[in-house]
C-alpha cells in the first residue's frame, strides 16, 4: 500500500485500537443503544479513514439489513458496518449510516489518557 | 485544424515506457524533475531519494542515494537553482541536501516541529515548512536553520502541502480541513478558498498563474493564483480515494495536466478537456506521483508502489505511422 491520505480529527474522537488511526468524532455519535457481537456499539452519522467490504444482506435483532462492513484503511481491522438499505419505515434513519463496535475501537477517553502519557513521556525525554 | 492540432499533440505525449528505474527497495511515493531537466529525484518508502542524472539520450542514471531519514521519504522540494534539494520524511523531520555531493548538512524539525510538507522560496536559501501539528503552522526557514517569519494562527488547521509560486509572490497552503490559503507575501494579503473534499496535493504552474489540487473525490481542481475564478476547472476519469496522489502541470507549452492513480495507470489530460486524453498502463499497482520534464515535453516519470519509477516517452510506432 502507498501512502495513505489519512484525516485526522480535532476533540473528542474514536480512534483504532490497533493502530490509532481516527475514525470518528464524539459529535457524530447518533444513538449508543446498539448492541452487537462483542457489546456495545454507537451509531455514527460519518466516518473516516476506512475502507468498505462487499454488499450482503445480514439477519439482524432488528430485522433483515443490506450492509457493508468497514474496515481501518490503514491496518485492516474490521470495525462494524455501515446500512445500505433498511426496509423498515421506522428504521429509515439507520441508511447510509455507520456502526462502529466499541471493543474495537479507542473512545475519547481513552484517547485522552493516551494524549496525557506521550504528553508526560515528551517531557521526561526533554529532561534527558 | 483542431483535429490536426490534436493530433500534433499526440505526436509530443509520453504514451511509451522508455525506462524502468528500479534503485528503490520499497515504494516509490513521490518523483520530480529538477527545474533545468537535467534531474530527477525519487523518494521512497525504503527511507531514501534518489537522485537521477538525465543523460544527453534521454536515458537516466543513478547519481546518489541519500540516506539519513528513518521514515518513509514523502515529499521532495529542489531549490529553484537546483543545487539543493529537502527531503521530507512522513511525520517526521526536513533535511536539506547538496545535490552535487550528495551529502546532508542539518536536520530540521522534531518531535515539537513535525513537518509535513515544505517549498523553497525563488532565492534558494530560504525555505516554507508546514507541520502537521496545528499549534506550530507554517514557518521560514534559512538554510541554517534560522526561524526567518512564522505565520501560527489561533489554532491553525494542519498543514497539508504547502508551494511557493515560482515567481516568489505567493505563499500557497493547503489545509486538513479542505482550505486553500493564498498569501500574498508582499502584503501578507489572505484569500482563502474552500474545497468539499479533502485535498491530498498541490502542485502550481511554471508561469505561476495556476495551482492544482487532488481531491481523495477523484477529481483535480484547476485554481488561478490571482483569485479571480469562482470555480475551478475540473479534471476526472482517474482513481482516488485512499491515498495521496500527487498530478502535475507539464507537456507542450505547459498545457498539460497528468496524474497518478490508484489503479496503477497514469492519466493525461489537455487543460481545455476534464476527460482524459491518454491513458497510461504499465505499472502494476497504484501511482503515487508523476512528474514532467520542464525542459523536455515529451519525457513524464511516474513513481509507483511496484517499486519502481517509469519514465515514458512519445510512441515510436506513432511517430513511424
Amino acid at each position: 500500500m502507498g501512502r495513505l491520505f489519512l484525516i485526522n480529527l480535532e476533540g473528542d474522537f474514536y480512534s483504532c485500537k490497533h493502530c490509532r488511526t481516527h475514525f470518528a468524532l464524539e459529535d457524530d455519535v447518533i444513538s449508543r443503544s446498539f448492541i452487537c457481537r462483542h457489546g456495545m456499539a454507537h451509531l455514527f452519522d460519518k466516518v473516516v479513514n476506512v475502507t468498505f467490504g462487499e454488499k450482503e444482506e445480514r439477519m439482524m435483532l432488528s430485522g433483515l439489513k443490506t450492509v457493508v462492513d468497514i474496515f481501518c484503511v490503514a491496518c485492516g481491522s474490521i470495525l462494524g458496518w455501515r446500512y445500505e438499505v433498511v426496509h423498515e419505515q421506522n428504521q429509515k434513519y439507520k441508511e447510509g449510516k455507520f456502526i462502529l463496535e466499541m471493543f474495537k475501537v479507542l473512545g475519547p477517553a481513552d484517547n485522552l489518557f493516551l494524549a496525557v502519557q506521550e504528553a508526560l513521556a515528551a517531557g521526561s525525554d526533554a529532561d534527558d | 485544424m483542431r483535429n490536426e492540432d490534436h493530433h500534433c499533440s499526440r505526436d509530443q505525449i509520453p504514451t511509451s515506457t522508455t525506462q524502468i528505474l528500479t534503485g528503490h527497495k520499497n515504494e516509490v511515493w513521490f518523483v520530480q524533475f529538477s527545474n533545468n531537466g537535467e534531474y530527477l529525484v525519487s523518494s521512497s518508502n525504503d527511507c531514501t531519494a534518489i537522485i537521477w542524472k538525465v543523460l544527453e539520450d534521454g536515458k537516466l542514471t543513478l547519481k546518489h542515494t541519500l540516506c539519513g531519514h528513518q521514515h518513509a521519504v514523502s515529499f521532495v522540494a529542489w531549490s529553484p537553482d537546483d543545487t539543493k534539494l529537502l527531503t521530507c520524511g512522513n511525520t517526521e523531520v526536513l533535511k536539506p541536501w547538496d545535490v552535487e555531493t550528495g551529502t546532508c548538512k542539518h536536520t530540521f524539525g522534531n518531535q515539537g516541529f513535525v513537518v509535513s510538507s515544505c517549498a523553497w522560496f525563488p532565492n534558494s536559501k530560504q525555505f516554507g515548512c508546514g507541520s502537521s501539528d496545528p499549534e506550530k503552522g507554517v514557518c521560514m526557514w534559512d538554510c541554517d536553520g534560522n526561524v526567518i517569519k512564522s505565520w501560527i494562527g489561533m489554532r491553525m488547521p494542519k498543514v497539508v502541502d504547502l508551494a511557493v509560486t515560482p515567481d516568489g509572490e505567493y505563499l500557497i497552503s493547503i489545509f486538513m480541513d479542505k482550505e486553500i490559503r493564498i498569501l500574498h507575501m508582499g502584503t501578507s494579503a489572505e484569500q482563502v478558498i474552500s474545497e468539499e473534499h479533502p485535498i491530498t496535493s498541490l502542485s502550481v504552474s511554471g508561469d505561476s498563474k495556476f495551482f492544482i489540487v487532488n481531491l481523495n473525490s477523484q477529481e483535480i481542481h484547476m485554481w488561478d493564483v490571482a483569485g479571480k475564478w469562482d470555480k475551478p476547472l475540473r479534471f476526472m476519469g482517474h482513481k482516488q480515494h485512499k491515498y495521496v496522489i500527487r498530478s502535475c502541470f507539464g507537456g507542450l507549452n505547459n498545457t498539460f495536466i497528468a496524474s497518478g492513480c490508484e489503479n496503477s495507470q497514469v492519466y493525461i489530460w489537455n487543460c481545455r478537456n476534464s476527460r482524459p486524453i491518454e491513458v497510461l498502463s504499465g505499472h502494476s499497482i497504484t501511482v503515487n506521483c508523476v512528474s514532467w520534464n520542464p525542459k523536455i515535453p515529451q519525457m513524464l516519470a511516474s513513481a509507483s508502489d511496484d517499486y519502481t519509477i517509469r519514465v515514458w516517452g512519445p510512441s515510436l510506432q506513432k511517430k513511424e505511422g
